[in-house]
């Protein structure tokens, strides 16, 4: 053994001779509990409700997969539930045209909804931008258009005369149109 | 709570042994022993044997002191310390001084174990200093008996060149 592993030798007994001494073991003590104790009302209270849930569960791994799987499903519903309901706000404000020309939207829009029928598929089933004041007026002038026209009708079945001059009239106009 | 008041009175010593001797630093060492007592009453239904608390507390020990260690900031260069060594060659010539007060082992530690990684530290205080086994080393810090022994020729060769350049 040289001389320098005798002064490691000599070193290494002096301190295994002096181990630490630990001072104010009653104050460690304290701060241990404590912090135990408050580390448990933390727990306590964020635990509670997965206790009141999951308490019959006795395995840990198994009650682990339990609230997993919950808190999956509870995710999942709620996603599903504000796509649903992002889906009805859309199709609130929007005029679906499907194949027998029915027409789905809020119920108190019977105007509008003849009015669709009747300009059926010439118009976009998406991306309609007219405002709701515009619509009415539309139905209102459409109203008064056809109520217009059921009184010319009406007008010219009463009178023979004018009856005759009309057809006269469009025949002439037909024929033009042929000739051109 | 007063069994686990018990266990605290006789484990804390084993605790605070480690990591102030890791650290070098009291307050610090108190901290370790608070965390580890802590995580001991979370985790007290896994530990079966007493042979198996004792390593459990260790490793605890060890790798809360490694935390501790990390944070603070490596030294890159060795700095010559003459008052650590002042104290060291002290003790070594005068061999009638029986024990060491907590800061002199604290700068004694300090200064022999300034140039190991911490897990050369780890190695050289569970196996020189706490009377270990490589087996119950390498069951406390998760290494290999390959390793600690390596590790331990390293921490030793380094002391010994210190203390032949110092001393």
């Amino acid at each position: 053994m040289n001389n320098e592993e005798i002064k490691y030798k000599n070193i290494l007994d002096i301190l295994k001779r002096s181990g630490p001494s630990l001072s104010n073991t009653y104050e460690l003590e304290e701060r241990i509990l404590n912090s135990i104790i408050q580390k448990q009302k933390k727990g306590k209270r964020s635990f509670n409700f997965l206790d009141f849930i999951f308490g019959w569960v006795y395995v840990g791994w198994v009650r682990t997969v339990l609230v997993t799987a919950s808190v999956i499903l509870i995710v999942t519903f709620a996603y599903q539930q504000t796509i649903i309901l992002k889906r009805i706000n859309s199709i609130d404000r929007r005029a679906i045209f499907s194949e027998n020309q029915t027409v789905t939207g809020p119920q108190d829009n019977s105007g509008r909804t003849l009015f669709f029928r009747l300009s059926g598929r010439k118009l976009p089933s998406q991306g309609i931008t007219v405002s709701e004041k515009q619509l009415n007026q539309i139905m209102n002038s459409y109203n008064e258009l056809e109520g217009k026209y059921r009184d010319l009708i009406k007008l010219i079945e009463e009178d023979p005369e004018l009856k005759n001059y009309i057809e006269k009239k469009l025949s002439e106009k037909n024929r033009k149109k042929l000739n051109l | 709570m007063s069994y686990f008041r018990d266990l605290v009175r006789i484990a804390s010593p084993l605790a605070f042994s480690v990591a102030f001797r890791m650290l070098g630093d009291e307050d610090q060492a108190r901290d370790i022993v608070q965390e580890t007592m802590v995580t001991l009453w979370q985790k007290i239904g896994k530990i079966n044997s007493a042979d198996n608390f004792k390593m459990w507390l260790y490793r605890i020990s060890i790798n809360k002191c490694y935390d501790h260690l990390r944070v603070k900031k490596r030294k890159k260069e060795y700095n010559f310390d003459e008052t650590g060594w002042a104290i060291i060659s002290n003790h070594i010539s005068d061999e009638s001084a029986s024990t060491l007060e907590n800061n002199e082992t604290a700068e004694i530690i300090r200064v022999l174990t300034e140039n190991l990684s911490p897990k050369q530290k780890a190695v050289f205080i569970l196996c020189e200093l706490e009377e270990m086994t490589p087996d119950e080393a390498s069951e406390i810090t998760g290494m290999n008996k390959v390793n600690i022994k390596a590790n331990l020729h390293y921490a030793r060769k380094r002391i010994i060149e210190m203390l032949s350049k110092y001393i």
